[in-house]
């Protein structure tokens, strides 16, 4: 990371300022090249006529927003909880590890819009498919890092903590899963963008109220301000989620703030 | 003077025969090794560098077993079992995660006792070990000196009678080194704890121990190390003794020994 010579308060600031002006600048120049004409307003909605629908659909946008948000947060769940005991059982035992590996890369290689109507085929339109799809997507980052997270562990601080007489139990809590921790959180914000968008594809199959369904709904109709607007509402549920993500590491993990400095 | 309290009876410690490898005996770093520790005795393993002094200290504490050998704690059979002696390792392996005090406090707390308990025991120890004012920050606040006392606490919170040392004082500056040294005998003698400590300073190694065992061998290029020799220290009562002829024959006789290996 750079490092500036400017004190805490003033670069806290600057942090703010600086990505705010980009993103200032970016719609003040979409705007005008609507409203100049310059591309035509039919290919693409100008950023107030988004906000303007924005608005209109609020609360119609905030139920969509909340399901969606429902089925990412319980497949995020899911996924973190499968991925989390898939990898203390692989660190556990190594055959297994060594008969799951390849698997887990496999997996990862299906496509999510190529599951994801097998999922509504199986299950139906319900919440649970989307539920599943989302924990598939996210459970791989999740196992993947705390497989390594794990492995990253000094040899000699489990030696060490052997010569203390601590047990199988103790070494795992005091020192492997804190090893891990940090891997752990740099896979839980890659699973968490995966979420939404999981949860949003799930919707686009087949479903009753969700992003997704909006979406389909609004392209039907041709709104592509409404699908603007609701590109927005997914952008701000993907940032709430890292937040709460960063939010999380920072209270797990104390210690790093002191090795910041 | 200095000998120790239970000269003549059971060493605290002992090494018999152990012939010690990482592969199960494809490729021995060290053969035949016996050695004993009394209690309230400190004694300096010196060697060089990849000669194999981690490797036995390793086996002393249980945590790998020779392929040969056993290892007698009080007369009682303990090779390979980890737990019974302290054993300070080469790094001082402070958990990132655990304030300074929980670090030091650790061992009473995987012991069992509760955790406000413990740490009120450990404080009560961090003026002697000159780490007051360090109790509550993070292990990557503390410089390297401080991290080694850390460490060293922790490893006396242990609460074993052997101790085994590895490079004990190589974060420490001169002068604190001379001072933790010299408290470190005298608290061992006190609590007739029994040292096995791994230096490389062989200066180290004669202002510390009442003997000094040389390991001497390039396991890594086939040759298995031994202990080539055993130098006794009876310290003459003057206060520096490192200035005395004494002492610059002993460091003499230790170089040899460790030179006359080179020279084959
Ligand atoms: N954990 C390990 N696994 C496999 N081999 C090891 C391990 N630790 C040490 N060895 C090997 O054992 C031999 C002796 O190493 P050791 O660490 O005991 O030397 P040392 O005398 O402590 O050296 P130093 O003074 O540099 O610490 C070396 O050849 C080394 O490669
Ligand atoms: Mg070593």
């Amino acid at each position: 990371m750079m490092r500036l010579p400017l004190h805490d308060a003033r670069r806290d600031v600057r942090d703010i300022v600086v990505p705010l002006i980009t993103i200032v600048a970016l719609l003040v120049v979409w705007e005008l090249a609507i409203r100049s004409g310059l591309v035509p307003n039919f290919l693409l909605p100008s950023p107030t006529q988004v906000a303007a629908s924005l608005v209109e659909d609020a609360p119609l946008l905030f139920d969509h927003a909340i399901s969606t948000f429902g089925e990412a947060l319980l497949g995020l769940a899911l996924g973190v909880s499968v991925g989390f005991v898939v990898a203390v059982i692989m660190d556990r035992f190594e055959l297994v590890a060594l008969a799951l590996n390849p698997l887990l890369t496999v997996s990862q290689t299906i496509p999510t819009v190529a599951v994801a109507p097998l999922l509504v085929l199986w299950f139906g339109y319900g919440m649970l498919p989307k539920v599943l799809l989302v924990a598939l997507t996210t459970f791989f980052p999740i196992a993947i890092s705390l497989v390594g997270g794990f492995r990253s562990v000094d040899p000699d601080l489990i030696d060490l903590m052997r010569t203390m007489r601590a047990n199988e139990w103790q070494i795992f809590w005091r020192v492997k899963l804190p090893t891990a921790a940090e891997e752990f959180f740099s896979g839980l914000r890659i699973s968490a963008t995966y979420a939404i968008v999981g949860a949003v594809i799930a919707e686009w199959l087949g479903g009753f109220t969700g992003l997704g369904v909006y979406m389909t709904r609004v392209r039907k109709s041709f709104g592509y301000d409404r699908m603007f607007a609701s590109i927005v509402v997914i952008s701000a549920c993907s940032c709430l989620l890292m937040y709460a993500v960063n939010l999380l590491e920072r209270l797990c993990l104390p210690w790093r703030r002191a090795e910041r400095k | 003077m200095m000998l120790p309290d239970d000269a003549g009876g059971r060493p605290a410690l002992e090494a018999c025969g152990l012939t010690l490898s990482w592969d199960g005996g494809m490729h021995v770093v060290a053969e035949g090794i016996d050695l004993d520790v009394h209690g309230g005795e400190v004694v300096c393993l010196v060697g060089r560098s990849g000669c194999g002094k981690t490797t036995i200290l390793h086996a002393l504490a249980g945590l790998t077993r020779p392929v040969r050998g056993r290892v007698l704690l009080h007369g009682e059979d303990v090779t390979g079992q980890p737990g019974r002696v302290s054993y300070m390792l080469q790094k001082d392996l402070l958990l990132p995660n655990l304030r300074v005090l929980d670090n030091a406090s650790l061992p009473l707390v995987l012991g069992g006792m509760p955790r406000a308990e413990a740490r009120q025991r450990a404080d009560g120890l961090f003026a002697r070990f000159g780490l007051e004012g360090t109790q509550e920050l993070w292990p990557s606040q503390l410089s390297g000196g401080m991290r080694q006392r850390a460490a060293f606490l922790r490893t006396y919170l242990m609460g074993n009678e052997v101790a085994l040392l590895d490079e004990p004082f190589s974060a420490l500056d001169a002068i604190t080194r001379q001072e933790l040294r010299t408290w470190y005998v005298g608290m061992s003698r006190e609590l007739g704890i029994a040292s096995l400590v791994i230096t490389h300073d062989v200066d180290e190694a004669v202002s510390l121990a009442s003997r000094v065992l040389v390991l001497a061998g390039s396991p890594a290029e086939g040759k298995p190390s031994a202990i080539v020799g055993e130098v006794r220290i009876e310290r003459p009562g003057v206060d520096d003794f490192s200035i005395t002829h004494a002492y610059v024959d002993i460091k003499r006789e230790v170089m040899g020994l460790l030179g006359a290996e080179v020279a084959r």
